[in-house]
């Protein structure tokens, strides 16, 4: 608001890296470039640095806020269970639970929750609700209330945006009363953290994307995505009217995309093209897929959303664009809740592909442009989630393959995402040529997988009823999803077992021999301004990019060889 | 007798030998039809289960030769290296062995102001410094108040050309023009070495900073773009 004239720099410059990049897409395929120069606003969440936001006050006492109690796991037992879940030599294994089984195995008991609501409602908060898997409690109170009860002062802020928000000055303490079965409480803030990764411009059109990924040979054999459902995790909305146009264009004919509220829901604001660019690469890939669009506000977490879509029990694949550089040390409510939320996602056996980011190695820069440190995001960075990285694409004149390089964009800060974990261990199954190398330290490693990312090679959407193209890691991870979405479809009609949290699978293709080769495309050029590309595993690409018929078929071996 | 016992002989003799003969002959095309009934068994008998495809081998689609999709002009150097660039929107400043330098102009959109040097040589003739000091000296002759720039939000993290990794940093001046002390120039300035090759790229832009959003200057993804397509010698080329 302060400097409205700056802000038109982005999208024309923008613009002139866009009239290269659709030039690169269009002409490919005879097309006039001159549509693409009616570009929208690219629109981020613009999110200011705390340090950097100023303090208004006290927050009004008599405001009622909205929170959650993080509940206590019996975590060694669910840490057994999630070992089991990829063991095949375990009864456990691939045997995913219901939200409700969930609970009952892993969550505090009934009794006790219903002793936790009474010592809270004597305390002047209201309990709202719960879930089945009994990972959180949600509450409401005063902010009286509430800063009596956890002995915290909540304060006001107000960011760069002019957004007013407030934030308790240090963490809740949690009564010795509730210790029991309490962990933490989590979304005191309402501060702004979460935002889309990035959606740069540039044009893959769903048949370019099928071809050059070989996507086709499954669209032939009729898996579009029928009776599939896939989840979106937004932190914004998006036009309908936009869908349909996009639909229009593309040729494409499925069900509706469906608005799912949580924690109230919310509009269309400045992150709805990347609700858009979700959205329209899934349909490009599997138009005939049932897409839930998890509507939140951008103050409610990670873990509401997971929360809700466990508890619903529909989604088969979710697909999240949306992150924040990792700053956020082990033992933290917000990052606590999110994690378990994730495990219950696991338990339900659901894969989560998260976008690795898009400033490459140096993740905080896109917050703060003097932050130099190696950092990457979060929740991509999290043990239960398959991390997206970013590549660039190159094809050949007929749309076919020709090759990628990690994605590095060194004069304007861009780049997919990698590095290392703050916090939490490396998985067991992170496990293939290339993972254990110089910088390995024993944390999780990032990302897993990539996929087509520069805004070079980016893909065509529909938002704000003009046709763009935008890429992004953002792009990236909804390609995988979708594609995902589709080996699940084959792995059915397969009769082949259950696909179940696919991070293992991915990585025992990627480092045993397959019938099928490719199944990856192993990226051996760029980086991600830090580290380079190379071969197996690496801090930019990953595993690389799929071959998608051909991972389909050696994940169908693999679940066959198994049972 | 003698003739006739032979052929009184010969009655039953030569009766078993026609007898014998179309025994023969029956057996031998019995044998006959039942090594073509074999033979066109064992020939028209499917082999044995092959799996659809060998292990390691590229399987299923046959090998794509479709030539890689070129849409820019491309500059080569006789040292190897090429770039691709786009006539429709940049003005070629300078095109031949050693260098190639760009400027966008969109007609429509004036406000829009980005220029990439590239200059390359063989390593034995410069070094990337030296270079990235001809670069400087090339700025400093333009600006005035040509210097490094001090501020970290603008501080070049991954000096790359191309893929290469090497030395850089970023600059800031003032354009120098006959009317006096013109519009703030930054400059990014990167060099590397491979292969017994040196190369410099350099980008300016006399646009105004942004605060927010992915970058300071978000016009210099173009040169990104750009530089997307910088191959150096012997750097492997897919066809």
């Amino acid at each position: 608001m302060t400097k409205p004239s700056r802000r038109l720099i982005l999208p024309a410059g923008a613009l002139a890296a866009a009239a290269v990049a659709a030039g690169v897409a269009l002409l490919s395929r005879g097309e006039h470039a001159t549509r693409v120069e009616a570009l929208p606003q690219s629109a981020h969440a613009v999110l200011s640095s705390p340090a950097h936001d100023r303090p208004v006050g006290r927050t009004n006492p008599a405001a009622v806020i909205d929170f959650s109690l993080v509940l206590r796991l019996r975590q060694r037992e669910l840490d057994a269970y999630l070992r089991a879940l990829e063991d095949p030599t375990s009864p456990q294994y691939h045997h995913y639970l219901a939200a409700a089984e969930f609970g009952k195995r892993f969550g505090v008991a009934p009794h006790e929750i219903a002793r936790l609501r009474r010592t809270v409602e004597a305390g002047g908060l209201e309990v709202t609700g719960g879930y089945p898997q009994r990972t959180s409690l949600r509450l409401r109170g005063s902010v009286a209330a509430v800063s009596r009860y956890f002995h915290v002062t909540l304060r006001d802020f107000v960011d760069s945006s002019g957004y007013r928000y407030h934030e308790p000055l240090r963490p809740a303490r949690i009564p010795a009363v509730l210790r029991p079965s309490v962990v933490g409480v989590s979304g005191l803030s309402s501060r702004r953290v979460i935002r889309p990764a990035d959606v740069p411009q540039g044009g893959l059109s769903p048949a370019s994307a099928e071809i050059a990924y070989d996507i086709a040979p499954l669209h032939q054999l009729g898996i579009r995505g029928e009776g599939q459902t896939i989840a979106i995790v937004s932190f914004d909305s998006f036009n309908d009217s936009d869908v349909a146009l996009f639909d229009r264009q593309f040729k494409i004919v499925g069900p509706p995309v469906k608005h799912v509220p949580v924690s109230g829901g919310t509009q269309v604001g400045g992150g709805s093209v990347e609700v858009n660019l979700d959205i329209d690469v899934i349909r490009g890939i599997a138009p005939k897929a049932q897409i839930l669009d998890y509507e939140a506000p951008l103050q409610a977490s990670f873990a509401d959303v997971f929360q809700k879509i466990v508890a619903d029990g529909k989604a088969d694949i979710v697909s999240v664009s949306w992150g924040l550089c990792d700053q956020i040390p082990r033992g933290n409510s917000d990052r606590v809740a999110t994690e378990q939320a994730m495990e219950a996602v696991i338990a339900r056996g659901i894969t989560i592909f998260v976008a690795s980011g898009d400033a490459g190695a140096y993740d905080c820069q896109r917050r703060d442009f003097s932050d130099h440190r190696p950092t990457v995001d979060f929740p991509s960075d999290s043990p239960h989630v398959v991390s997206v990285g970013g590549t660039l694409l190159f094809t050949r004149q007929n749309g076919s393959y020709l090759e990628e390089a990690g994605w590095q964009d060194p004069f304007s800060n861009g780049g997919g995402g990698g590095g290392l974990n703050p916090v939490e261990p490396r998985p067991l199954w992170q496990k293939a040529p290339g993972v254990q190398n110089a910088k390995s330290n024993g944390r999780r490693q990032l990302p897993d997988v990539s996929a087509a990312a520069d805004s070079d090679s980016g893909f065509y959407i529909v938002s704000g009823g003009q046709l763009t193209t935008v890429g992004g890691t953002s792009a990236a991870t909804p390609f995988w999803a979708g594609s995902m979405l589709l080996i699940h479809q084959y792995v059915q009609k397969q009769k082949a077992g259950k696909l179940g949290f696919v991070a293992p699978l991915l990585y025992q293709i990627a480092s045993t021999k397959q019938p099928y080769v490719p199944a990856f495309h192993d990226v051996v050029r760029g980086g991600n301004r830090l580290d380079a590309a190379g071969p197996g595993w690496d801090y930019s690409t990953g595993l690389g990019s799929p071959d998608v018929w051909n991972l389909a078929r050696d994940i169908v071996a693999a679940l066959k060889s198994k049972k | 007798m003698t003739a006739a016992a032979p052929v009184a002989a010969a009655g039953p003799t030569r009766q078993k030998n026609t007898r014998r003969r179309l025994l023969i002959v029956f057996g031998g095309v019995l044998a006959a039809l039942v090594g073509f009934g074999v033979l066109g068994i064992v020939v028209a008998r499917p082999g044995p289960v092959q799996p659809p495809c060998r292990p390691d081998k590229p399987c299923g689609t046959p090998p794509n030769r479709a030539p890689r999709l070129v849409v820019g002009t491309i500059w080569h150097s006789t040292l190897g290296f090429e770039m691709e660039y786009y006539t429709r929107i940049l003005k070629v400043l300078k095109n031949d062995d050693r260098n190639l330098s760009v400027s966008l102009e969109i007609p429509s959109r004036p406000e829009l102001d980005l220029s990439l040097w590239v200059t390359v040589a063989p390593a034995a003739e410069a070094t990337p410094l030296q270079l990235a000091q001809d670069r400087i000296s090339f700025f400093r002759g333009k600006t005035l108040g040509f210097q490094a720039d001090a501020n970290s939000k603008h501080e070049l993290l991954s000096p790359l050309v191309g893929d290469v990794h090497g030395i850089g940093g970023s600059y800031a001046g003032t354009i120098d023009s006959p009317q006096g002390p013109g519009q703030p120039l930054e400059v990014l300035i990167a060099a590397a070495t491979e292969g017994g090759r040196s190369a410099v790229v350099s980008v300016a832009t006399s646009m105004s900073e942004q605060e927010s959003g992915d970058s300071p200057y978000p016009i210099f993804s173009l040169a990104d773009t750009l530089m997307n397509t910088f191959r150096w010698p012997g750097e492997p080329l897919p066809r």
